[in-house]
């Protein structure tokens, strides 16, 4: 397994002062970047729901919805589906090496807000099929 | 003795195959089976593409068909049994004996496979299966020891195959309605113990809690090792005491039996999980082909492997294993 190195005390600090737009923004970036490559499609069932992703060990909150196929930045504070996690396992989650159970089982991973949301995009990443570049070997740890 | 893997998606089905499954085990997208989970299980194309990848392995799919039609709907089960025969499906596993009579009917080549939800545990019930609709296959229920399971093997010619590695429930296969005192939903007739709608998780200051259409269920200490949220695995206070008042959550691991097993003729080992990734499902079918090819290869000279106990644990419910009702010293 890829081990991340803890973020270094600069890096969380500054996490910590970026306004949430900004972030937002960026992440939204990535998400349409995937879009468009084709790797992320979301379902129809994510539609107008609104999503946080809180990167605990960086002290990140990044806020976006779902709106006609696309994400797009959320200025909203409320979100219907909340996840947070480590950084090293949410990458480890992207790139399919993990299990989002097991994580949970652990309490590495927390989910609040609407339960059946998060299932649905749990099992939608676990359809989709990772890009040969992003793709971690399943069976080298 | 075959590896029979889980397989909630395409993806999880490739992921099974390329880490040595025989056979996968899989379901469409609803109440027909037994994990009927938002955005889980396969589309039609899916299943065709699957077949084929496994075929062209020389692999199997296995089309589970485990819950009981309900009253006035018998046509949704009836249309799953049509399309496991059509999509190229190598067996169907069954728990209902009027789904039983229909397939053997109307399809009278198509292998039958009992399920661990037709609750069937001793040699009569399973004889009697195969004497009417010619089961080829029984998966038995998870309570029985394993002088029972070596009784049962001897005592019929259908072929045993029993769980290797999962989430271990409370094992009144077939039958449960516990969940539906909370939710109205049942494994049994919706194919989900607790659905994703009636579930909501909240954590504040580290203790999370679990609650059931309102109800909670449990509350897990900072750091304490949580599990899927269903009453039977829940916490409650009975006469004084605060505990799981009917199992503890954990996963059944039968990695140190597997030669055992094998010497009693128990054909196959199914992994429980269709609800868990990719990942998942790669890295137990890896671990427990290694552990089959070497109890293979040398039953006398079997050790299980620490490598092979950690990868599994780490996947655990609860993040604990037992043997389950394989090991009862004392029965």
């Amino acid at each position: 397994m890829l081990k991340l190195p803890k973020p270094p005390a600069l890096l969380v600090s500054l996490g910590r002062r970026l306004p949430p737009a900004f972030l937002s923004l960026h992440f939204t970036a990535g998400l349409l970047v995937a879009r468009h490559l084709n790797w992320l499609l979301p379902p129809a069932e994510l539609e107008g729901k609104r999503f946080a992703i809180d990167v605990t060990d960086l002290g990140l909150r990044c806020l976006f919805c779902c709106r006609h196929g696309s994400f797009r930045p959320s200025w909203d504070a409320q979100a219907d589906l909340e996840l947070s996690a480590s950084a090293a396992d949410f990458f480890s989650l992207l790139q399919g090496e993990m299990d989002a159970d097991t994580l949970f089982f652990q309490r590495r991973l927390k989910i609040s807000g609407d339960t059946e949301l998060g299932l649905m995009v749990k099992n939608w990443l676990d359809a989709t099929e990772r890009p040969a570049w992003l793709r971690h070997r399943y069976l080298s740890d | 003795m075959e590896l029979v893997a889980p397989a909630g998606s395409l993806a999880a089905l490739k992921a099974a195959l390329e880490a040595g499954a025989d056979a996968v085990y899989l379901g469409l997208k609803n109440a027909t089976n037994a994990r009927n989970f938002a955005g889980l299980n396969f589309s039609e194309t899916d299943i065709c593409t699957g077949v084929e990848h496994a075929h062209a392995l020389g692999r199997k799919v296995l089309f589970a068909i485990n819950t009981f039609p309900q009253p006035g709907r018998t046509q949704e089960w009836r249309n799953a049994v049509d399309a496991a025969h059509d999509l190229g499906a190598d067996a169907v596993i069954l728990a209902d004996p009027g789904l039983m009579v229909y397939a053997h009917e109307r399809y009278p080549r198509m292998r039958l496979h009992l399920s661990v939800q037709g609750s069937a545990t001793h040699a009569d019930a399973i004889e009697l299966m195969r004497e009417q609709f010619n089961i080829q296959r029984v998966v038995l229920p998870r309570v029985l020891t394993l002088q029972e399971i070596e009784r049962v093997t001897r005592q019929t010619q259908v072929e045993i195959e029993v769980f290797g590695f999962g989430s271990l429930c409370v094992m009144a296969e077939g039958r449960c309605l516990l969940s539906s005192f909370a939710t109205g939903d049942s494994p049994n007739n919706k194919g989900v113990c607790s659905p994703a709608h009636a579930v909501r998780w909240s954590e504040i200051g580290g203790q999370l809690d679990a609650r059931l259409n309102g109800i909670l269920i449990d509350r897990y200490a900072p750091g304490e090792p949580a599990a899927y949220p269903t009453l039977c695995k829940g916490r409650f206070e009975v006469e004084g005491r605060f505990d799981h008042a009917l199992e503890e959550p954990t996963s059944l691991n039968a990695l140190g039996l597997l030669p055992r097993l094998a010497a009693m003729g128990v054909k196959a080992i199914k992994v429980e999980g269709r609800q868990r990734s990719p990942a998942y499902v790669a890295q137990v079918i890896a671990t427990l082909r290694a552990a089959i090819n070497a109890a293979n290869l040398a039953p006398a000279r079997y050790v299980v492997r620490p490598d092979w106990q950690a990868s599994l644990s780490r996947h655990a419910e609860g993040s604990q294993t037992t043997q389950g009702a394989f090991d009862r010293p004392w029965k």
